[in-house]
């Protein structure tokens, strides 16, 4: 061989190489793991179930149980009040990347394509159920040009995005064609691919968003509930008309507080989720018959056998005594009310919007006078008879429930002798309605039927402050203040991740919010909260 | 060696140089350690003025020359070699013995693509790490070695004996791809990406299985070459933009044969334990309270529901222990120390060499056996074998054959960080009155986990129950074919492959608190990759002109293979196959495949032995890449001036003194398939499979990354290169770098790809060699280097300020930040007025100001000392290795003050018990306790407010957990004894030897709390400056026995 040869050997080899090669280097980088593309039939049931996922998962049981006073544990940052940046930007990435991500690739991909209109109105019916929640948790957050893959997405102010999302759900419940195509069964965990089902959610959705803001912007309130309920039978009537999905038998799909609170109950057991001392204040002094699906006796220590509800903290107020000591002290939470089997199931429900609730919206709008087919009193009997009915309660105590004092429509309740069932242990609140007042006893009874499904009685808490709830004594990150108790927070914080990538939008959302980004700040929807009397002034 | 021989005939063989001849000498060179002939040693003739090449030895280590008049000395030089220097004074024959030398005597030294070149004809400086002490006091990851003995690596080293370890050459150039130099093993790159990548800081369920250079046998090791910058390692490619690291193995000495036995034990002992408080016990709040259960009715204090030691005083009460047996509260002050062991590693090796000098052979065996300092855990089992043969076929072919093969059985890896699974966490912060054998019976008769603090898991569950085992195969192959055409053209094809097989479980048992049903998973994860080169050399000399040039054209291809296995409910206890599952198993497949074609070049100069000019080139077309932005071209320049021999400075004083500077452009890709978003299917719920588009956002069109480098340096050689110095500085900008960086989720992702920011990366490095002393009996070697890093983020993504690389629980932040050295460490610091005051607020706790920066990671200063002694048959060497500044975050400390368990939790404890439980005063009124007493109030008051030492706001300041790096650590000492030769004369042993070692000996400074290493990191990624469930700091202790037959 000589060099000649060689270099002719090489350049040939050369030439042969790269010609091939060109072809190779694509062939090698066609992913071989992942598709490029999946039909909306995959898609739907992802944000589904990552949504009750999110809103019934950790963030129910550590900040929305709570904040809705369903349940309590002492510890904890959340139920503490203060928030370690990673657990809200987890909620915060779930909300947009694993909840709205999956059916807005579906609006995106296919929102052209005529075969799968139904399927798209569906996906945004969800999309528009899912922003419902996120603008109720945070306020102002990013809507109209989120999801787009850019570097920086301004946020809408909350109130354009409840006008927004009202627009959207009315178009998207008069476009479904009835007989057009839909999801299959099992790909539709919410109905089933019932598209008449789909259609009276998104007005009974329209409806619980107007009845929402319905104390900050009374007109449009007004507009839309009217227009909803001139189509009453196109909302929410019947209990199979339920929006609701239910978590799976197999440990991947198991619910969040099966998984927390019964499965791992040993290795969690000073944060268990135990039945709140206020609801038990609630129910128990009007016999309430579904305590005892809520709720367990307690098994344990010295209230055994009794419904035994744990308060917000055991710290007492600054200047209180107790005469007979502080009888939660040495508790621990297997001491108190457990939450009942019904809510531990591996394949427990997540309500998304029930039919007792949208009872007691258009009680709430025919109260105002808003419109509806029936009186504010037959929605609201309509609503409890629902709720107790979901529960399998014998008709009986349905009607003697319905005649309690205070319970029966317009009526109060004589706590002569009785006053401290009523009340919390310190006896600074009381569940006792004194005096007649249908609107309290409307969201009471909201409050009640909605038990453990925290994200809705947390805004409808916010939005009504009309019941009395005991504050927390003992809360941390300067929730407090001076004063050393704060109320139930009125919101999250913006997540950190948003200060640190998105700075400039998240601080423009922070000056909408007319506070500082605290928990304590109100959203536009919020009322005030409302002050104890016994306590000094907040703030 | 007649690579050396051309090499020598091209640098500096000068016919006008042996014009006046006057003496014919000739003799016999051999070498010292075996008596053999030495063939291609350099000899070399010094007068005066100058120094010249002059011959080489032949095969049977004879030479012959003529030496001009004038002539006083003759250097003889080889590879490995002590150079030695012999005055002519006269005489005709002069033989020489050489023996093996430390490595800055060396004039040849290997560089990328395995060229073997002439020290002073590099443009760029590297350094080659002395090896002979690796085996004698050896590390469990070869990459710990380097510590301290390269100026301008840092390195991390693995947290556990089996885990991954991390270096980097000159600082961070890459915000989310690898920063780590390449490796390359015998001409052929490996991938070392660390095992532990699925790690995360909070301590998931993932285990580390540690990076490919930690089962390498530090026997087979001949040499280790560092090339520090993308000046040096242009050649190799994308891969080496981070430098490279060239490890050769050793092959067949010479021809005769040869039995090698090596036997080494090291032993491993915690030596510096955090420093407990052993006065207050399980408890809370300062109270012992009794549960007033009906099983309880006395109300003696049940511990169980306690996991912090924030009781009351340790008076011997009597309370119910976690077993539920009564006991009495009293402290257990060695209750952290009697749960570690001595943990033992044994290294066997036997080696057979021989063969003759066109066709030998060099095979050898290692075992080792390693474990840990915590019972039951990281028990590993390693087999090397390791081959090499080299085969001269004919005058112009030749062969070099290199297999390894490693077979890697560790069972029980330990759990990392935070998990709950990780006993060395669990364990740093027990409950004070906590016997040891109050956990021992872990599981009850149902097989539940049994015996804990309810939050706080029994570690002997951790240990005994969920157990893992894998077995890593791995084959590493070499080939090198050389075709030499004529004197001054040759051929070279190489021909390398790298795989390997690993296949393991982890089984968590059911009844666990945390996890009551169990589970399982098995994984196997299969790498294959493959280097293909053909390099033609064409090396010629024109009068003074001599030139080296090779063009060369390659294709590297790794595939990768990962299947995974998993089941989340066990049915019988203990049994561990995946058929024992309640459920279906999920599965998952991931497959990877990644190409690169290059083509490359490069032309040396030199002019009269001593101007050299490097020229080269090299274009990759990468799989990676979109298809019109694949091809990315980047050339480097680099020249060197040795001002001694071009200016015929006198070399009494300055005997060498070198010039060089050197610019480089390395490109870079990216991993495979990171163009189009995909979906994945990630489970069935509702009886329906269900996607997710990915998280990060693609970019179809990706560009390739580039760092330019530009180093300058000087070397410098005193006294008869008796004191030599190098000094480099080096500035490196990396840009248009690939990076994943994080972006708001409200976008529908989590991260989004773009070529964007700049990355600058500026330093001096020192290094100071010389042999104070030399005499027959007596030498002294001495090695001292340093180095400064500085590190700038210049611009990240357009309008992101800063990329977080690493975080504890999302509050703790480590970033890429614009403006700032690359790993800020940010979080909530005390709030302080314009007088730098700490402000504390009205409740007398501290006001937290969140988002400051605290420190960073990065370190001011490296730096390393080795002293190496030898009298007659003894050596000592010992090795000081320095670390200064930089900053880390430790999770440890946090927990163990927060629990309640360290001496530093005692201030204002018995006050505070005193006052508030004794006196009674209210919380509000306090007369005494804990008080931050040099704090002030808002107003400018100072602080006059007593709190609880439990809640005294230490949670809230992430600055109290940050703490100084700093170290100055003994890192080794080994003392050895040679057996005279007379001694083993009549025996058939030619050579023994005995040394004993220490690793770690001795943390001479630290800044870091007692128990706390500063060297400690949660990961071998980039975000570096988190400690968190990491080994207290441990020393290592060894016995080396090598016998040569």
């Amino acid at each position: 061989m000589n060099y000649k040869n060689i270099s002719w050997f090489l350049i040939l080899s050369f030439l042969i190489t790269f010609t091939s090669c060109s072809k190779e280097l694509q062939r090698t980088n066609i992913n071989p793991n992942n598709p490029e593309n999946v039909d909306p039939e995959y898609l739907l049931n992802t944000s589904v179930y990552n949504t009750i996922n999110l809103f019934g998962g950790g963030m129910r049981r550590e900040a929305l149980s709570h904040y809705s006073n369903y349940v309590s544990v002492g510890g904890g940052q959340l139920p503490r009040y203060y928030t370690f940046a990673s657990t809200v930007n987890g909620y915060w990435q779930s909300a947009y990347v694993s909840c709205l991500q999956p059916v807005h690739q579906i609006i995106l991909n296919y929102g052209e394509n005529r075969a799968y209109k139904n399927r798209v109105l569906i996906a945004k019916i969800f999309e528009a159920y899912i922003y419902s929640n996120i603008i109720a948790v945070w306020g102002s957050v990013p809507k109209t040009a989120s999801l787009s893959g850019d570097v920086h997405i301004p946020y809408d102010k909350e109130e354009d995005v409840y006008a927004d999302l009202l627009k959207s759900l009315k178009t998207a419940a008069d476009s479904i064609d009835l007989n057009g195509d839909t999801y299959i069964g099992k790909a539709d965990a919410v109905y089933g691919g019932n598209l008449l089902k789909w259609k009276k959610f998104a007005n009974t959705l329209r409806l619980r968003l107007a009845v929402r803001i319905s104390n900050a912007n009374p007109a449009e309130a007004q507009k839309v509930v009217a227009d909803v309920l001139a189509d009453e039978k196109n909302t929410i009537i019947a209990q199979n008309e339920t929006a609701h999905a239910f978590w799976g038998t197999t440990s991947d799909t198991w619910s969040y507080l099966y998984e927390y609170n019964v499965v791992q109950s040993a290795a969690h057991l000073s944060s268990l989720n135990v039945i709140s001392e206020s609801l038990i204040q609630y129910m128990l002094p009007y016999n309430d018959p579904r305590l005892l699906v809520y709720a367990k006796p307690a098994s344990q220590g010295p209230y055994k056998g009794r419904f035994w509800g744990q308060p917000k903290t055991t710290s007492l107020p600054a200047g209180v005594t107790l005469s007979g000591g502080n009888p939660h002290s040495p508790l621990g939470q297997l001491d108190y009310s457990q939450i009942g089997d019904y809510f531990t199931k591996p394949n427990e429900e997540f309500v998304l919007l029930s039919y007792e609730e949208a009872c007691f919206l258009k009680a709430e709008a025919a109260l105002k006078g808003w419109g509806g087919s029936k009186t504010a009193e037959q929605y609201y009997k309509e609503g409890i008879t629902a709720s107790m009915g979901k529960y399998n309660i014998p008709q009986q105590q349905i009607n003697d429930y319905l005649a309690t004092d205070g319970i029966a429509w317009n009526t109060s309740v004589d706590t002569t002798g009785r006053g401290a069932d009523f009340e919390d242990y310190i006896g600074i609140t009381s569940s006792a309605i004194l005096t007649p007042n249908p609107f309290k006893q409307i969201v009471m009874q909201e409050w009640l039927a909605g038990f453990y499904n925290a994200m809705d009685a947390w805004t409808l808490l916010r939005r009504s402050q009309v019941l009395d709830f005991a504050p927390h004594f003992n809360p941390d990150g300067g929730e407090g203040g001076a004063v050393g108790f704060a109320y139930i927070p009125q919101r999250l914080n913006y997540p950190g991740i948003e200060f640190q990538v998105n700075k400039q939008e998240v601080n423009n959302a922070v000056q909408w919010l007319g506070g500082p980004d605290a928990l304590r700040t109100k959203l536009w929807f919020a009322l005030p909260t409302k002050e104890n009397a016994f306590l000094p002034a907040w703030r | 060696m007649k690579k050396i021989y051309y090499l020598i005939l091209v640098l500096g063989f000068l016919p006008n140089s042996l014009s006046a001849q006057e003496l014919k000498i000739s003799g016999k060179v051999t070498n010292a350690a075996d008596n053999m002939p030495m063939a291609g040693v350099s000899i070399t003739i010094s007068t005066s003025s100058a120094q010249k090449a002059a011959t080489l030895t032949n095969e049977h280590g004879i030479y012959s020359l003529s030496v001009p008049h004038g002539t006083q000395e003759l250097i003889f030089s080889h590879i490995g070699m002590e150079t030695v220097t012999r005055k002519i004074q006269g005489q005709n024959v002069i033989n020489v013995v050489m023996s093996p030398s430390s490595e800055q005597m060396e004039q040849v030294v290997i560089t990328a693509l395995g060229i073997k070149r002439e020290v002073k004809a590099l443009s760029y400086s590297r350094q080659s790490m002395d090896v002979s002490t690796m085996t004698e006091a050896p590390t469990t990851n070869i990459i710990s070695a380097l510590s301290g003995r390269i100026a301008g690596i840092q390195v991390t080293p693995s947290s556990t004996n089996t885990g991954s370890a991390r270096i980097v050459i000159r600082g961070n150039n890459s915000i989310t791809g690898n920063n780590q130099p390449l490796f390359v093993i015998d001409g052929m790159p490996v991938d070392n990406a660390g095992g532990d990548g699925s790690v995360t800081t909070s301590g998931n369920n993932n285990l580390d299985y540690g990076n490919v250079l930690g089962s390498l046998n530090p026997e087979d090791i001949q040499n280790i070459e560092v090339l520090k910058g993308p000046n040096a390692a242009a050649l190799y490619g994308s891969r080496a933009a981070n430098g490279a690291i060239l490890i050769t193995t050793k092959k067949s000495s010479g021809t005769k044969f040869k039995v090698a036995f090596n036997s080494n034990s090291t032993f491993q002992r915690i030596t510096e334990f955090p420093d407990y408080q052993n006065e207050f016990g399980a408890g809370n709040s300062f109270k012992l309270d009794g549960s007033g259960s009906t099983s309880n009715p006395q109300r003696i204090p049940d511990l169980s529901v306690f996991s912090s030691s924030f009781g009351a005083p340790m008076m011997g009460q009597p309370v119910i222990s976690i077993n539920g047996k009564p006991k009495l509260y009293l402290p257990q002050p060695d209750n952290v120390k009697d749960f570690y062991q001595t943990a033992s590693m044994l290294t066997n090796s036997v080696s057979v060499e021989g063969g003759n000098a066109d066709n030998n052979y060099r095979f050898s065996y290692t075992n080792y056996l390693g474990g840990s300092v915590v019972r039951g855990i990281n028990k590993e089992v390693r087999s090397n074998l390791n081959l090499r043969i080299l085969n001269k076929f004919n005058k112009w072919l030749d062969m070099d054959s290199k297999v390894t093969f490693i077979n890697n059985k560790v069972t029980n890896r330990q759990y990392m960080n935070g998990s709950n699974r990780n006993p060395v966490y669990q364990y740093a912060f027990m409950v004070r009155d906590d016997q040891l054998s109050e956990f021992e019976n872990y599981k009850d008769e149902y097989g539940n986990e049994v015996n804990t603090h309810k939050n706080f898991l029994n570690p002997y569950w951790a240990i005994n129950e969920n157990t893992n085992q894998d077995t890593k195969n791995q084959l590493l192959s070499a080939f090198n074919v050389n075709a030499k055409f004529n004197s001054w053209l040759k051929l070279t094809a190489k021909f390398g492959t790298q795989m390997y097989w690993l296949n393991g479980y982890t089984f968590n048992n059911r009844g666990a608190q945390s996890n009551p049903n169990g589970s399982m998973s098995t994984l196997n994860n299969t790498l294959q990759s493959s280097n293909a080169d053909i390099v033609l050399f064409a090396n010629n000399k024109v009068g003074k002109l001599s030139v080296n040039s090779f063009i060369g054209t390659g294709r590297f291809k790794t595939s990768i293979a990962q299947n995974k296995q998993n089941i989340n409910s066990l049915i019988q206890p203990g049994l561990k196959n995946m058929s024992n599952s309640g459920e279906f198993p999920s599965v998952s497949q991931f497959q990877s495949d990644k190409i690169i074609y290059s083509a490359y070049g490069s032309v040396s100069l030199g002019y009269a032995n001593y101007l050299f000019m490097d020229i080269t080139g090299r274009n990759d077309w990468s799989s990676t890449l979109p298809e019109n932005n694949n091809s990315y071209f980047y050339p480097s320049i680099g020249g060197s001036f040795v001002f001694t021999d071009a200016l015929k400075i006198p070399r009494n004083i300055l005997s060498f003194g070198k010039l060089r500077a050197s610019y480089a452009i390395v490109g870079n890709d990216t991993k495979p398939y990171q163009l189009i978003p995909t979906y994945s299917f990630i489970g069935i719920y509702n009886n329906q499979a269900y996607a997710s588009l990915s998280s990060t956002f693609y970019n179809p069109d990706l560009k390739p990354e580039k760092t330019r480098s530009t180093e300058f340096g000087v070397d410098l050689h005193f006294l008869k290169d008796r004191l030599n110095l190098g000094i480099t500085h080096y500035r490196t900008s990396t840009t248009n770098q690939i990076v994943t960086a994080q972006i708001t989720p409200t976008s529908g992702y989590t991260s989004r790809y773009y070529n964007a920011g700049e990355i600058q990366n500026w330093g001096t490095e020192f290094t100071v060699s010389g042999n104070p002393v030399k005499t027959k009996d007596f030498s002294w070697n001495v090695v001292a280097n340093y180095a400064k890093n500085n590190s700038k983020v210049k611009s990240l993504v357009e309008g992101v300020n800063s990329f977080q690389l690493n975080s504890w629980y999302g509050r703790l932040l480590i970033f890429a930040e614009v403006g700032q050295p690359y790993g800020v460490i940010r979080g909530a610091g005390w709030k302080r007025d314009e007088q730098g005051r700490k402000l504390v607020a009205e409740s007398g706790l501290p006001i937290a100001e969140s988002n400051l920066i605290l420190g960073n990671a990065m370190p001011d200063w490296t730096g390393g000392l080795n002293n190496a002694f030898r009298y007659k048959n003894f050596t000592v060497s010992f090795l000081m290795d320095v670390r200064k500044g930089g900053s880390f975050y430790s999770g440890t400390y946090r927990r163990e003050y927060l629990s309640g368990a360290i001496s530093s939790t005692m201030p204002g404890r018995e006050d505070y018990y005193l006052h508030s439980y004794i006196y009674g005063e209210a919380k509000a009124n306090l007369q005494g306790g804990f008080i931050y007493s040099d704090a002030y109030f808002e107003n400018g008051k100072p602080n006059n407010v007593y709190v609880s030492p439990q809640s005294n706001g230490f949670s809230t300041l992430d600055e109290m957990q940050i703490f100084d790096a700093s170290y100055v650590k003994l890192r080794e000492l080994v003392v050895g004894y040679n057996l005279p030769g007379k001694m083993l004369k009549k025996s058939v042993i030619s050579n023994a030897r005995i040394s004993v070692s220490g690793r770690n000996l001795w943390t001479m400074f630290k800044n870091a709390p007692p128990g706390i290493d500063p060297e400690s990191s949660v990961t071998s990624g980039n975000g570096q400056g988190i400690e968190y469930g990491s080994l207290p700091p441990f020393t290592t202790y060894g016995i080396d026995i090598r016998l040569t037959f």
